[in-house]
């Protein structure tokens, strides 16, 4: 269980794991010791590895335009951009998606991904299935289970079902809303 | 920028940035190689929906490999002295401070190095599995043996 030692580094102990991690460094001197000569390095490889990233502009339609011109031009075209940019964000991604709603079908492949170990099975349901459960497949055998689905583009609300009992909005989607039985949907916006 | 995505980049950024110093060794490689990273990987976020930080490293990786691969192709060009920016100034003194970390870092192997290097950036083994296309079981001993290697290294240094 000499592992547990970088896991306690790391962040990476389950509460029954920090348990032994600490049963064992109690009983044992060397692994005691181990565990602090670890930490000592992991000190000084922290200080020589971890950097503070500059920041970069992200090379959407925005963020190409605007250091750009920021850069070479200065004050007299910020003032202009700030004029333009309503008509930069309109022809944005916004109009670019549009245009997609316009050429390609309303249905979109979604693919649905939920980590749950030590379970027999997962199932989603939402308004894309008429509320009726989907079975997900488990994916490898690190507990992370999937399906991808077609989804019409639009709102929709949904929830895993754990074991055929507990409802588990989706963790990954931040949009959440209370349903009429007390438990939580998670809201995606599928966009064609 | 969703705000989503611009959550993700906030938490990640500091972390690619610092596991690309360490595998390039260079300021302004790792800055264009982070910006050409999260644009591909918020691009394709736009289809998934689901932000996976295992795709951006993994992105990362495979641009690094590219320039490299590039930067071989025309090697001949050695004359030029590149020039010291007051950030790669920075980067060299602490480079100097840890120096011994480093040295030891480098003489473990690559992909004892990778995953040491995302480890001690602070990325989850869930992630680091995902992205070196390894078990989750696997990389919590794997990266134990880093340590413990580059420890003994260190170690053996100061006898």
């Amino acid at each position: 269980m000499e592992y547990l030692i970088s896991m306690y580094i790391d962040n990476e102990l389950s509460l029954d794991e920090k348990i032994d991690f600490l049963e064992y460094v109690h009983d044992s001197k060397p692994y005691k010791e181990d565990a602090v000569g670890l930490l000592e390095q992991e000190k000084v490889l922290s200080a020589s590895l971890n950097m503070t990233a500059p920041d970069v502009a992200l090379k959407t339609p925005h963020a190409r335009i605007l250091p750009l011109f920021t850069r070479s031009l200065g004050w007299a075209v910020a003032a202009c951009l700030l004029l333009l940019f309503p008509f930069m964000t309109s022809q944005g991604p916004d109009s670019e998606i549009q245009n997609q709603l316009i050429a390609e079908p309303t249905t979109v492949m979604h693919r649905f991904v939920i980590h749950r170990q030590d379970t027999q099975m997962v199932e989603i349901t939402g308004s894309f299935t008429d509320w009726r459960s989907v079975p997900l497949v488990p994916s490898g055998t690190n507990g992370y289970w999937e399906i991808s689905l077609e989804i019409p583009a639009g709102e929709h609300r949904y929830t895993f079902i754990v074991d055929g009992s507990r409802f588990l909005p989706d963790p990954t989607v931040v949009t959440q809303e209370l349903d009429d039985f007390g438990s939580s949907n998670s809201i995606l916006k599928v966009e064609a | 920028m969703s705000e989503e995505y611009r959550k993700f980049y906030d938490e990640y950024k500091n972390k690619l940035f610092s596991y690309l110093i360490y595998k390039s060794g260079d300021y302004e490689i790792s800055r264009d190689i982070m910006q050409e990273s999260f644009t591909r990987h918020f691009q394709h976020y736009g289809h998934d929906t689901i932000i996976s930080p295992a795709l951006l490293f993994t992105i990362a990786r495979n641009a690094l490999v590219d320039f490299r691969r590039q930067e071989k192709k025309f090697h001949i060009a050695e004359g030029v002295v590149p020039q010291v920016a007051a950030d790669q100034e920075n980067l060299l003194i602490a480079k100097e401070e840890n120096s011994r970390a480093y040295d030891a870092m480098g003489r473990l192997s690559e992909s004892d190095r990778d995953m040491l290097s995302l480890a001690v950036g602070g990325v989850a083994y869930k992630e680091i599995a995902a992205t070196l296309g390894l078990s989750v079981a696997n990389v919590k001993v794997r990266v134990h043996r880093a340590r413990v290697k580059l420890r003994q290294m260190m170690n053996d240094e100061v006898e």
